[in-house]
């Protein structure tokens, strides 16, 4: 690779959030983000969602490149998330970074968002080697390196644990603003009774539709009896579905011989979830390492960072193999840029 | 202008009561150069009636399809330059259409004039809505950040 400071412009659009990032060698030089927020009790559909990203993701390209003081010129290379994701999202920002890759004559890198995710929270924490749990809308796995994969060790068989917030949040009828699941962190804090819910873990790997349709079912009955509030089902939810991710990445922690956590991922910047993890990991002498929401909900910058890694090691993706893919594991990506 | 971007779609109403629906978007090239691409690839599968044609099996007159008059359509967008052409042809060509199923055409079929059926009318309008949207995207892309730079 050519010596000198490598800058990559990362676009990420694979669900309700369009970002624009730059990063310079390990310097966010900026990272505006988009959220499309739907009304009560609905969720985001693919189409609203593709308008929305159309609508803002030219604006906020030069929004990223007027804070970073960039011109066009000085991008080394255009990153986008090749998936996975919702495909109609996923499309119109990959649209918009072949578009530039060719108007600027740069190389184009489509990029994994799960390992966008790992290598954004390596960034900030400098977390060296971690057992990473990765929690948002539409994953949920955790994650150990070895032998330059990303392997999964555990993960969820259905929906996402983000998901099931999310869901739970409609059921209740909780607004999406700025999110689903910082609303229901905020009520949880209120509760002060644990409805008693099933709890699936499986082996290594967690369950959590049975939960949601559990909780479906009984919650306007349990509400309207007055058995318990809104805020005792937010926080015997997060409980419920935080207990089961802790147990497993300590059992991955334990298979690993691990000393550090890390947490990425939407659902990764609840304080509760942070704080179990916390004391997980002080009684086993590791240490945990967590992001704020600005890197662990999805984000430009976090493209930017895994293209940076990628194409320092010399990868990129042509323009005919640029398509974009809703099902795209972890653990296909060939990590050429660790040992 | 000789450079542009055409999107042609016909669709007949078939024997089996599904649509089939051709579509392309190719970008034309300039003068004196073969265009990336005219009429059907033969190599997607095999070709069943299209608008306009005659029915050739005329031995199984209950599988002819019934003709909804449709004609072909086309629509050329015209760019400033064959460059900006090639450009908008390279960004929204890499995506696979999902076929009726699921199914995707490889990827590597799309830069040729491409084909696919639909069960319904709203999937065609759906589908060629999404390919306009995605075009103006890239239209809106070259005019905030283009020129291309000369190369």
């Amino acid at each position: 690779m050519a010596p000198g400071p490598i800058t990559v412009l990362g676009l990420e659009g694979s669900a309700n959030k369009v970002g624009a990032g730059l990063v310079r060698d390990g310097q966010v030089l900026s990272n505006p983000r988009r959220t499309f927020v739907p009304p009560p009790g609905q969720g985001f559909l693919p189409g609203q969602t593709a308008r929305h990203h159309r609508g803002c993701v030219l604006a906020l390209l030069q929004e990223a490149l007027q804070e970073a003081g960039l011109d066009p010129s000085q991008v080394d290379c255009v990153a986008y998330t090749k998936g996975p994701g919702m495909g109609a999202p996923l499309v119109t920002v990959a649209v918009v970074a072949r578009t530039l890759a060719q108007l600027w004559n740069k190389p184009l890198l489509g990029v994994n968002h799960c390992v966008g995710h790992i290598e954004m929270g390596r960034l900030i924490t400098g977390a060296q080697n971690p057992t990473v749990l990765y929690v948002s809308g539409g994953n949920t796995q955790v994650i150990a390196y070895s032998e330059h994969r990303y392997r999964i060790f555990g993960e969820t068989i259905d929906i996402a644990v983000g998901n099931c917030l999310d869901r739970f949040a409609r059921v209740l009828k909780i607004s999406n603003d700025p999110s689903p699941g910082y609303n229901i962190e905020q009520m949880a804090k209120k509760g002060r009774q644990l409805v008693e819910l099933p709890y699936t873990v499986k082996g290594m790997d967690v369950s959590f539709s049975g939960i949601l349709s559990h909780i479906e079912e009984v919650a306007h009955k349990m509400l309207a009896s007055e058995e318990c509030t809104p805020e005792d089902l937010c926080f015997s939810l997060q409980e419920t579905l935080f207990a089961m991710l802790v147990e497993i990445t300590e059992r991955a922690m334990a298979h690993c011989g691990s000393r550090e956590a890390l947490v990425v991922g939407g659902v990764g910047c609840n304080m509760r979830l942070q704080e179990m993890m916390g004391i997980m990991c002080a009684e086993r002498g590791a240490q945990l390492f967590a992001t704020d929401e600005r890197f662990c909900i999805d984000n430009g910058a976090m493209i930017a960072q895994a293209g940076w890694e990628m194409f320092r090691t010399g990868q990129v993706t042509q323009l005919e193999d640029s398509w974009i893919t809703q099902r795209y594991r972890t653990d296909e990506v060939e990590v050429t840029w660790r040992d | 202008h000789d450079v542009g971007m055409v999107l042609g779609y016909g669709g007949v109403m078939g024997g089996e009561g599904g649509w089939e629906v051709g579509r392309w978007g190719s970008v034309c090239a300039p003068r004196g150069q073969s265009p990336l691409g005219a009429g059907p690839d033969h190599k997607l599968r095999p070709r069943r009636q299209h608008v306009g044609a005659e029915p050739s099996d005329g031995g199984s007159r209950s599988r002819l399809p019934l003709f909804l008059n449709f004609p072909p359509s086309t629509l050329r967008v015209p760019f400033p330059s064959p460059l900006e052409a090639q450009i908008a042809h390279g960004s929204l060509a890499p995506d696979p259409e999902p076929h009726k199923g699921g199914d995707h055409i490889p990827s590597h079929h799309i830069s040729s004039p491409r084909h696919w059926k639909a069960d319904e009318a709203r999937i065609l309008r759906v589908s060629i809505n999404s390919f306009l949207d995605h075009l103006a995207l890239v239209i809106q892309t070259m005019e905030m950040f283009g020129p291309p730079v000369p190369r």
